[in-house]
């Protein structure tokens, strides 16, 4: 990096944000269902970005990538569950499902802050402020159109990172050692699998912005899959190529060509535009579940929810720790069937957070995988302990979100 | 707000996009571009940096009595006659270890002040000498006051200004180079374990240098070039292999990389012309070749021509070097595509992936064209993204040799900032990314 980029870097980040604010007002007409599913595919996409993070340290190689789209299946399949199962209602429900939606959005700030300030020196706390500022004013007057809409954006902008990981997998890369890698690894710790996994397929049971985008866009599971795993191969498959079968970050490699960003003018501009993009898309698409629709009942849940986001992206206490915290909170209402069962579970995930915090787990270990399974089966169990005057369907609480006009609020 | 219409909302999402990056430009970082002109290398003294002259190899470094030890224990020592005023220079020949864990006799340079030390004794630094070469008589012990020596250009511009601070010195000559061993270019767990040792060896009372009080709160690693490389390697290494050494931090001038990345390496080894990359790859894969054998040999990596150079490695060292080895073009040198298994040795030796327990403040000269400020900038942002204390400077107008003073003279200064770590300050950090939460989370923070 031989030069200041700082204006260029910046007005690509605003460029990339006022993207997606034309996104969303582009049209007034209601999302297609082509949008919709594209728009899934990025709330999909949220879990690789954590998984991915995890995978890298230890270096992802091609069985790690098979095992990155196994889990990439996990959230679907817990909504899907959670779909099947009456769910419970109430203000319990609602502040677990709330977590979730926070908790997810605080790792997608998180990730977007380090990424972003990384690769520009930008204040990732103020960009923490600026994106949730910006992604909560479009989620809080359009609900998942918005995200839906981003995400749509953000899923055709992905062509950008696909090309680049290709041209360099096949210009400087070797397509025989992507598969069998020249490259040691630590080798993939099978705790953090097994908690990732445990972890995701119980973030799915309530992720709500997962939910109402099912519900509203009706879109084919089959389908949303199959995009997310076109867009993890073509640009995982690239990197193992460039890198000689193994992905590792940190590592002096993986950073060689984001230390050439500044290589040809507008370059950095572009790819921060991109990544802003996608950042948003994620970041709003967790928001979402906080107010899946433009009702107004929402809007408090909403703010209040964004606000707790952002502190605790400021906070950052690690991306292990809010997704692990996150799916604690998700674990109350997994198996849960009532209203008390929910409260049991999340009393439950308050005590395993503070536990798991202090003995130094609450990070992709095995505790932190039985942790999660203990507070899902203590839901459970206070569940038949109880009544189920609480149990509703759908999942969610409020009205029912549709893609008539009257939810716009005009 | 939800009463806004929709061109409204729009507009308002719109306007805080704008002052959002409006925002971001104005809070952003301080930048690491130092605001410094170019060094300009006094005449007189460049003279003394070149490194044209292969000095014979002194009885010194015969082992034939060694027998192996504990790494760190001082095996023997001598003075150096004819130091400059001020300080005093011993030869050290001590234990450390290679990469299967054997013992090997390392020698090296341990430069002191003359007067009587600080109450608490001397800060001790370990340094981490550029490249020399690899053969027995390139070290740094050799012939650090005889002029034209790979020793010398050493010498003049690190070692001995850091001696005049008051600080005690000892330089690695690096395994092989002084006592025989396996060779270490670039190999930054084996030169790290040199550098580990030597700080652990001088602390030993020893005849031949008598009593030097070292203060071993205040100890710290320094390198340029390849030693930027090898004290960075040191520093991940220190937790594990040398606990009981308190390394307050490290400078890094300049660190020395060569990414594990097949189509880079491919795309070096493709040079039609040559160049002093030409030493470099010889140097690299011999060392590659001895300390990694269950993943290359010379046979994979070099070309005929490559391998008939070998010889010259032994006996030649710094310019002397060089200067033999550009009669070819670099790509005739090198089997291409490179071996993969060095591909795999480079994964494992680079640093950058394992986090510092200590902070590191990281130079580089944005004219350096033997260094490539790209492979520094990217060793930077992994430092960041480990969650390193890492302060990193950067001068516009600096090439390689002239970074070693701007480094030292000008503001902000290695040597101030070394100083501070001893004195306990907080260590400065320009890692944007870290400005979040994890900030407290990072290893260095706070020594």
């Amino acid at each position: 990096m031989n030069r200041e980029f700082l204006p260029e870097a910046v007005v690509g980040i605003t460029v990339g944000l006022l993207l997606a604010v034309l996104a969303v007002y582009r049209t007034s007409k209601a999302p297609s269902s082509g949008i919709l599913t594209r728009g899934a595919m990025m709330s999909v996409l949220l879990y690789a970005i954590v998984a991915a993070g995890v995978l890298v340290t230890e270096g992802l190689t091609f069985i790690g990538l098979l095992l990155l789209l196994v889990m990439l299946c996990l959230p679907v399949v817990g909504m899907m569950f959670a779909e099947r199962t009456p769910a419970v209602t109430g203000q319990a429900a609602r502040v677990a499902r709330a977590a979730v939606s926070i908790g997810l959005t605080a790792a997608m700030l998180i990730a977007a802050a380090q990424t972003l300030s990384l690769l520009s020196r930008v204040d990732p706390r103020t960009l923490v402020v600026v994106l949730t500022v910006v992604t909560g004013l479009l989620v809080a007057v359009e609900g998942t159109r918005s995200s839906g809409r981003i995400g749509s954006w953000a899923t055709w902008l992905l062509i950008v990172p696909i090309l680049i990981s290709l041209a360099l997998g096949f210009l400087l890369g070797n397509a025989g050692q992507a598969i069998s890698p020249i490259i040691v690894t630590g080798g993939l710790s099978v705790a953090a699998v097994v908690c990732l996994m445990v972890a995701f397929l119980v973030l799915g049971t309530a992720d709500a912005a997962l939910a109402a985008s099912h519900r509203i866009g009706g879109w084919s599971p089959v389908r949303v899959l199959g995009g997310v795993f076109g867009v993890v191969i073509l640009i995982v498959f690239g990197l193992l190529m460039f890198f000689g079968g193994a992905v590792i970050a940190p590592s002096i490699q993986f950073f060689v060509v984001p230390a050439n960003i500044d290589a040809l003018p507008g370059l950095a501009g572009v790819l921060l535009a991109v990544l802003t993009v996608l950042f948003a898309a994620v970041v709003a698409g967790a928001l979402a579940g906080l107010r899946p629709t433009a009702d107004a009942a929402g809007l408090g849940w909403l703010i209040g929810g964004a606000a707790i986001a952002a502190g605790v992206a400021l906070l950052d206490p690690g991306l292990d720790w809010v997704v692990v915290a996150t799916a604690l909170a998700a674990a109350s209402v997994a198996l849960a069937t009532t209203a008390r069962g929910v409260l049991g579970g999340l009393i439950g995930a308050g005590v395993m957070a503070v536990v798991l915090t202090v003995t130094g787990a609450m990070t992709w270990s095995w505790w932190a995988a039985l942790a999660i399974v203990v507070v899902a089966v203590v839901g459970r169990l206070l569940s038949g302990a109880g009544s189920s005057s609480s149990v509703d369907s759908p999942a969610v609480s409020g009205p029912e979100p549709t893609l008539d006009a009257s939810h716009n609020p005009g | 707000m939800v009463a806004l219409s929709r061109g409204g909302a729009a507009g308002v999402a719109a306007g805080a996009a704008v002052l959002g990056g409006l925002l971001l430009f104005a809070t952003a970082a301080p930048t690491s571009l130092v605001d410094a002109p170019a060094y300009e290398i006094d005449e007189s003294l460049a003279g003394e940096v070149t490194s044209g002259t292969t000095p014979a190899l002194s009885p010194f470094y015969d082992v034939a009595d060694w027998q192996p030890g504990p790494p760190g224990t001082l095996v023997r020592a001598e003075p150096i006659d004819g130091a400059p005023d001020g300080m005093r220079l011993f030869r050290i020949l001590y234990q450390s270890t290679d990469l299967q864990g054997n013992a090997i006799p390392v020698t090296g340079l341990y430069a002191v002040p003359a007067g009587d030390p600080p109450p608490g004794g001397f800060p001790l630094v370990g340094f981490g000498h550029g490249t020399t070469g690899i053969g027995q008589a390139c070290g740094m012990s050799q012939a650090p006051l005889d002029d034209d020596t790979p020793s010398r250009s050493n010498f003049v511009p690190h070692i001995e200004p850091l001696v005049e601070q008051g600080w005690a010195v000892v330089a690695s000559d690096y395994s092989g180079m002084g006592a025989p061993g396996p060779a270490s270019y670039l190999v930054g767990p084996l030169e790290g374990r040199g550098i580990l040792d030597t700080m652990r060896a001088v602390q030993s009372p020893a005849p031949e240098i008598g009593s030097v009080a070292i203060d071993t709160s205040k100890m710290g690693v320094y390198g340029k070039s390849q030693g930027g490389e090898a004290v960075l390697s040191a520093m991940e290494l220190a937790p594990t292999y040398a606990p009981d050494l308190d390394i307050a931090g490290g400078v890094s001038l300049a660190p020395g990389f060569t990414p594990a990345l097949q189509g880079v390496l491919d795309a070096v080894a493709s040079n039609p012309t040559s160049t002093s990359q030409n030493m470099f790859v010889l140097l690299i894969a011999r060392s590659y070749a001895e300390n990694y054998p269950q993943y290359t040999n010379l046979d994979e990596i070099l070309s005929d021509v490559g391998k008939e150079k070998m010889a010259i490695l032994d006996q030649y060292c710094g310019g002397d070097l060089a200067d033999r080895v550009v009669d070819v073009p670099l790509s005739e040198l090198l089997n291409t595509p490179v071996a993969s298994g060095l591909v795999t040795a480079l994964g494992e030796a680079m640093p950058g992936s394992t986090p510092l327990k200590m902070p590191a403040i990281i130079v580089q000269g944005l004219e350096d064209t033997t260094i490539l400020p790209q492979f520094t900038h990217a060793q930077v942002m992994s430092r960041c993204a480990l969650g390193d204390t890492v302060f990193y400077v950067r001068y516009p107008f600096d090439d390689h040799p002239s970074l070693n003073y701007q480094a030292r003279l000008n503001q902000p200064s290695v040597i101030d900032w070394m100083e501070a770590r001893w004195a306990d300050e907080p260590a400065p950090d320009n890692c944007a990314n870290q400005l979040l939460g994890t900030t407290n989370l990072a290893a260095g923070v706070g020594r």
